[in-house]
């Protein structure tokens, strides 16, 4: 079955799909973006509790279609975990995040077990990294790598090295624990605007009570707290979950015969849980990728072609 | 010359020895040159001296009075912080101190009324300030040093009125004056027993009798100065020193010492209005050598909090390797920084707890993981540096007033895999066809480049004699394989390899050519690849996300 192609450029809001109910229609939705109507005086720091989940007291993507969904972004002092598989966005989304909080003069934290933290790019989605305390957790002397690819690796062999189970299974609690405490400190420790927890490939969801005191530590502190990983790892005691999707990559081509580039991917966002609103709406946008070299005639307009390539038709 | 102040602290050797172990405050409590059961006592606390114990007693004969009776050496460790802990209370409320001798300092009243009031509530000040840094004293006031001593050493605080002086003299006994036993008694076979028979005798008959020592006597009897208060500014060092009775071989029990030594120093910076910048730990170890540390706090504070757990961080990371026998604790005052949280902007951390929690984190990810990770400026894609994380404050300028106007398009991020993983590539009329690695595999549905990024070998000669004549890269203007070659790489970036080196490594001198794609593979991922080209090996060095 032939790929459909995608006809609409990038920069476009994409209607929904399948029938699904999407808050994407610029129909259906006021005109102005929650983050453009007159914001309120803000006393930050002085309104605690339900306060910080006001709509006008959320922290915001700067996405317009991701605003949308989320009725103005992610709450404060709650946990909001976004999951999906690889190449599905979360990165850019929760970089997306950040360059918002750090665009505002608010300290962000990233705390990184996966060490898959890439300053260069996640500085060209425009977070400021002056406002970015990164920590990793990283064991070298460790067999146990929290590498992006490297978790599956002990499960497909579960059955025959039972042992090497059990000690990635240990390894990961201790990754997790070092993880979780230093989530606490650095929410204690008051300030922070956002505090992104990416666990990477982790597939072992926390226990319930380590993620009762996370969400009683991010309650206290008034930070957004944001989970990265492929599948849930909150429970309950995560406000939000956004689920993403990858539509498909985009590849094109300056001209017949010359190399392909990569232009980005299309992506689908859908909120599948959502403790201050309703759950199930979903939004499609657009993630644009850097070129990995320079070509003067790479500009915006170069980069959405007017006529759409599938992507049978780049090979 | 204003009125004059007198800070007394009575059995200053006793009261130093109370201020470091509070927990003998109260206790019958004794100094003797040593621990042995004849050593004579020299002085005695006031709980002891109520049970019938007098200086000049055997310890043997004092126990027999007072069974727990707690005998110690002197401790000049002890003495020299009360000593700066007196001045320091003195000094935070006139500029004008002269200390005197351990345990007695004089101060300048000139112009504190308005501040702090009458005398008797600047006196009251006085005593309660000096109670705050562990120690009880007697206040005297009056119009010269002399008087103003003697007002203290009655005890409590006593002010003398101006013109009252002789009315406060002529009652005094003797023994106020701290005569020894031999002159005492000849004054009292005299018939002389308070100072008002003594300024009434003619000055030159009594020295001719006692010498110089009786001229002083009357001068002091009859209240005349001999000598103008003399300011002396001390320095401003804060220390706290303790010698231990038991060396101390854990840091469990090092922190538990410390602590009130660390609280001391804080009463004292906090009183003269500082507070710590850093502090110095200079401990006595067994064997007679000594450990130095110093700790930087990273925001001034007199937080003792975050004064302790940084101290407990560092000696944790690289604690002394012998028991300790004392400890000494420097801290240097700095200004505090006016700090004044704005409304209208983001909260950010607080200097003095974020400095702690990056310690803290340090400790736990171990300092090379945590901090502000930045690219560097190298040809490497993957090269890091890691730096110190000191957020700027958020300024009106820096924060604008209306938020950044909303994008409908996000930027991709890579997620970087360090160090690149080698990984089975299957080609075809030179294009990747399939891709076999850890945890990763599929076929390619479609993929973009090759780019290629090349750096040529540098001789190590050129690197050191001529850094800037390393030979420039070249392009090559084929149009199916479209290929991009960097210019070449200063030495620099050569020394300042990524922290997580590639897997193709590059030596002093060694160049790198590498071809770069992107594919997505069918199990949905877009992967950044690169094929060696010096070696022919694949790798994937970043997952877009």
């Amino acid at each position: 079955m032939a790929a459909v192609p995608i006809s609409v450029p990038f920069g476009s809001p994409v209607p929904s799909r399948d029938g699904a109910r999407s808050l994407a229609r610029p129909a259906d939705r006021p005109a102005a973006h929650p983050a453009e109507r007159p914001q309120p005086i803000e006393f930050t720091g002085v309104f605690k509790g339900r306060e910080l989940t006001r709509k006008d007291r959320r922290l915001a993507s700067g996405l317009a279609p991701l605003d949308s969904l989320l009725n103005g972004g992610i709450a404060r002092g709650r946990i909001s975990e976004i999951v999906g598989p690889t190449s599905s966005g979360k990165t850019a989304i929760a970089a997306a995040f950040a360059a918002f909080a750090t665009g505002r003069g608010e300290v962000a934290a990233w705390l990184d077990l996966p060490g898959a933290f890439d300053p260069l790019s996640v500085e060209a989605a425009g977070a400021d990294l002056n406002r970015i305390l990164w920590a990793s957790f990283r064991r070298r002397s460790s067999r146990i790598r929290a590498d992006y690819l490297s978790s599956d690796v002990f499960d497909s062999d579960a059955a025959e090295s039972g042992r090497r189970y059990n000690f990635a299974r240990r390894g990961a609690a201790s990754l997790w624990s070092a993880a979780l405490k230093a989530a606490e400190m650095i929410l204690e420790a008051g300030g922070f605007g956002l505090v992104v927890l990416d666990f990477g490939a982790m597939r072992y969801p926390l226990a319930e009570s380590k993620a009762l005191r996370l969400a009683r530590a991010a309650e206290r502190s008034g930070a957004a707290v944001l989970a990265l990983a492929e599948r849930r790892m909150c429970g309950t005691f995560a406000a939000l979950t956004l689920s993403l999707g990858r539509l498909g990559a985009r590849f094109s081509r300056l001209a017949p015969g010359a190399p392909a580039l990569f232009d980005g991917l299309a992506l689908e966002a859908r909120v599948t849980r959502n403790k201050l609103g309703v759950p199930g709406y979903r939004a499609e946008l657009d993630a644009l990728a850097d070129p990995l070299c320079e070509i003067p005639s790479r500009n915006a307009s170069a980069r959405a072609p007017s006529r759409p390539i599938s992507q049978r038709e780049i090979r | 010359m204003g009125r004059i102040a007198c800070l007394v602290v009575p059995d200053f050797s006793l009261a130093a020895l109370v201020r470091a172990n509070p927990s003998l405050a109260g206790a019958p409590l004794a100094i003797s040159d040593s621990l042995a059961p004849h050593s004579e006592l020299l002085t005695v606390s006031a709980s002891a001296r109520g049970f019938g114990v007098r200086p000049g007693m055997t310890l043997a004969q004092a126990r027999s009075i007072v069974p727990n009776l707690v005998a110690m050496n002197r401790s000049l460790a002890a003495e020299r912080s009360a000593i700066g802990a007196l001045s320091d209370a003195a000094e935070s409320l006139s500029p004008l101190v002269e200390p005197a001798g351990a345990g007695c300092v004089y101060l300048g009243l000139a112009g504190l009324g308005r501040l702090h009031g009458s005398e008797e509530e600047i006196a009251a000040e006085l005593c309660r300030r000096v109670d705050r840094l562990g120690m009880e004293a007697a206040a005297g006031v009056a119009a010269n040093k002399e008087i103003a001593h003697l007002a203290a050493r009655c005890g409590g605080m006593r002010v003398i009125a101006p013109g009252r002086e002789r009315e406060f003299l002529d009652w005094l006994p003797l023994d106020v004056l701290g005569l020894d036993d031999g002159l005492e008694t000849t004054l009292a076979r005299w018939g002389l027993r308070r100072l008002g028979d003594l300024a009434r005798l003619d000055s030159g008959a009594l020295g001719s009798r006692l010498g110089r020592r009786g001229v002083e006597l009357v001068r002091i009897a009859r209240g005349e100065e001999s000598s103008p208060l003399i300011p002396r500014r001390t320095a401003e060092t804060f220390i706290e020193e303790t010698e231990l009775d038991y060396e101390i071989e854990n840091l469990e029990a090092l922190a538990f010492v410390m602590r009130p030594m660390v609280e001391r120093l804080a009463d004292r910076l906090s009183m003269r209005g500082f507070v710590a910048g850093a502090v110095t730990l200079t401990m006595g170890l067994a064997g007679r050598r000594s450990f130095i540390r110093r700790v930087a706090l990273g925001a001034p504070s007199i937080d003792v909090r975050a004064i302790l757990t940084l101290i407990a961080l560092s000696l944790e990371s690289s604690p002394p390797d012998s028991a300790i026998e004392s400890i000494r604790i420097d801290a240097e005052p700095h200004h505090p920084r006016p700090a004044q949280a704005d409304m209208f902007l983001p909260p950010s951390p607080a200097p003095e707890r974020l400095e702690t929690t990056l310690a803290r984190l340090a400790a736990l990810c171990g300092p090379e993981n945590v901090g502000l990770l930045r690219a560097e400026n190298s040809w490497f894609p993957e090269a890091v540096r890691l730096e110190k994380f000191d957020p700027p404050p958020p300024r009106p300028d820096n924060c604008p007033s209306a938020p950044p106007r909303p994008s409908n398009v996000a930027r991709l991020v890579v997620r970087a895999i360090r160090p690149a993983l080698e990984i089975e590539v299957l080609c075809a009329r030179g294009r990747p066809e399939s891709v076999r690695g850890p945890n990763l595999g599929g076929r390619v549905v479609s993929l973009a480049g090759p780019w290629r990024h090349s750096m040529p070998a540098v001789h190590p000669y050129d690197l050191q004699h001529a850094p800037q004549c390393a030979p420039a890269g070249r392009v090559n203007g084929n149009a199916n394989e479209e290929r991009h070659s960097m210019p070449a790489v200063h030495p620099y970036d050569l020394q300042h390899a990524p922290q997580c080196a590639p897997v193709c490594r590059v030596g002093d001198g060694a160049g790198f050519n590498r071809d770069y794609y992107e594919l997505a593979l069918a199990d949905g991922g877009v992967y950044r690849v690169f094929r060696a080209l010096d070696s022919g090996r694949w790798f994937v060095d970043g997952v877009y996300d």
